[in-house]
């Protein structure tokens, strides 16, 4: 088990990463935030709840009854990725890519390793 | 003190960290301050110890559309700035309750835990708090299961966050729960149509800080929310020429150890019991100035020893501190049992004379007494008025 604190070294070693952040959707706020590069992660904390929020309403509109594994967003020069905690549907991780350096595919499977790991 | 400020975007929430002395508050809120790369701001400190509070602002998250903008603060833990704690308290949305998880300092934590609870009832939704277990780097902390089996042995139902203020560990996660407790009242609020609108009630540390000196006179709760805090209880700590008679009523103030969780709202203003006396105040008794306050103080001194031969012993009155910036008169006296508990209905006879006595007496001296079975006692030295006396120029109520 690791706590927040822990897990953010091991996010930032994926390559590719720029930002790593546990987000707390309730509130908005990271609970652990690290790097971001041209992200500002506050900012985006914030946002991508909204982002969150409005996935899982949709899908109780239509009916979906599955968890949200994660959601992937792709810009021109970056990926970003965000990832409920299994462990507490109320976080989320939200991680920031160089698309020149990431590989998303690989990126996914790290995440999701570290992500069952993280206990808060 | 949650508001909508709708000119700035934001919802203004109050996060305040309380604990017993050096249980890690102002540590906790620097070190949230180094991890939200905010500036604390402390007006005061005396061997480093606060002496008004600690304070940092931060914005972020996101609640129905406005950004949230988080006002933290640290309240002195020194008993002897017990009013300030009081005052700051009163303004928060949720509470961080530090508790020092060393063996030795435990059993304080748990106590300081088990008085929290009256300060934070308000007119509406509670006040949510949550257990900072702090120091648990120590080598000599308690275990957590310990820990949380003697919170929930009194009956301590809040979430507990570990942190080691000392390096951070924990700090931000247990502030951030404490931001969503703060938001699920604000949720309640407005869900009832009640969350207040406007500037927040302090704009920054320095405003806070005038407003807790009382250079610039605020009440400590809005007249909108319809709740006035309950003021501090007079103690002995009242400066001289504040208490009559100045020895023995000082004296009696120290052994009646009001406590502030007890003081409460009557028809007539205020009142709080002690295993051994009572002590009441009326909405005029209340004042800006101590110099203010005194004169009113010298008009209950005449007003009672006028009537001190029909009255019991025991009594004083206090000019104290209000723990608001203010001062207010108290009039203080002991609990004795009434004519109507002490007498089975065979000793009316006797009860009803000594009632006519004592009403024989006030006529003498033109005391505007309510006597009754109710607010007499036959004490060593005769019937004596043993209930609060009507203030000094008001009309006799029961």
């Amino acid at each position: 088990m690791a706590n927040a604190k822990d897990t953010l070294p091991k996010l930032m070693q994926i390559d590719g990463c720029v930002g790593a952040c546990i987000v707390d959707s309730d509130s908005g706020m990271m609970l652990a935030g690290e790097g971001g590069g041209p992200v500002n992660l506050e900012i985006a904390a914030a946002g991508n709840t909204e982002v969150v929020r409005a996935k899982r309403k949709t899908m109780g509109a239509l009916g979906i009854r599955e968890d949200l594994e994660d959601i992937l967003i792709s810009l021109d020069a970056q990926y970003h990725v965000i990832r409920p905690l299994k462990s507490n549907a109320s976080l989320f991780i939200y991680l920031v890519l160089d698309r020149t350096k990431a590989n998303l595919a690989m990126a996914r499977h790290q995440l999701r390793g570290i992500e069952a790991e993280l206990v808060v | 003190m949650t508001t909508l400020d709708e000119a700035s975007g934001e919802l203004v929430v109050r996060i305040v960290y309380d604990g017993p002395p050096l249980s890690g508050k102002t540590t906790s809120v620097r070190a949230l301050g180094t991890s939200l790369g905010r500036e604390v701001v402390c007006p005061a400190e005396e061997d480093g110890r606060t002496v008004y509070f600690d304070f940092l602002e931060y914005t972020a998250g996101w609640f129905e559309g406005h950004a949230i903008r988080c006002q933290v603060i640290s309240v002195p833990g020194q008993w002897s700035r017990r009013g300030r704690r009081l005052r700051l308290i009163d303004g928060a949305d949720a509470l961080v309750c530090l508790v020092d998880t060393t063996r030795d300092a435990l059993p304080r934590s748990l106590e300081h835990l088990r008085q929290l609870p009256p300060l934070l009832e308000r007119e509406g939704p509670p006040v949510g708090f949550l257990v900072q277990a702090n120091k648990r780097d120590h080598a000599d902390a308690v275990p957590m299961e310990e820990v949380r089996a003697a919170l929930r042995a009194r009956g301590v139902t809040a979430g507990v966050v570990e942190t080691v203020a000392s390096d951070g560990s924990g700090v931000r996660e247990c502030f951030v729960f404490a931001v969503r407790l703060a938001l699920d009242r604000a949720r309640a609020l407005m869900s009832d149509g009640r969350l207040p609108k406007g500037p927040p009630d302090h704009e920054g540390a320095d405003d806070l800080f005038s407003w807790l000196e009382g250079d610039a006179h605020r009440p400590a709760a809005s007249p909108a929310r319809g709740v006035a805090p309950a003021p501090l209880p007079p103690g002995s700590d009242a400066p001289v020429g504040g208490i009559w008679p100045p020895v023995e009523g000082r004296v009696a103030l120290h052994d009646a150890g009001f406590s502030p969780a007890a003081v409460a709202r009557t028809e007539a203003g205020w009142r709080v019991d002690a295993e051994r006396m009572t002590a009441t105040s009326t909405p005029e008794d209340a004042f800006a100035s101590f110099d203010a306050g005194r004169e009113r103080l010298l008009d209950w001194v005449r007003h009672l020893s006028a009537l001190r031969p029909l009255l019991s012993d025991g009594r004083c009155v206090a000019l104290t501190r209000d723990g608001r910036g203010g001062w207010r008169v108290w009039q203080v006296y002991p609990r004795l049992v009434p004519l109507a508990s002490e007498r089975a209905s065979a000793d009316l006879g006797e009860a009803a004379g000594l009632l006519r006595a004592l009403e024989g007496r006030r006529q003498e001296l033109g005391g505007r007494l309510a006597l009754s079975l109710e607010t007499i006692a036959n004490t060593a030295f005769g019937p004596r008025y043993i209930a609060a006396v009507p203030p000094p120029g008001t009309d006799s109520t029961r």
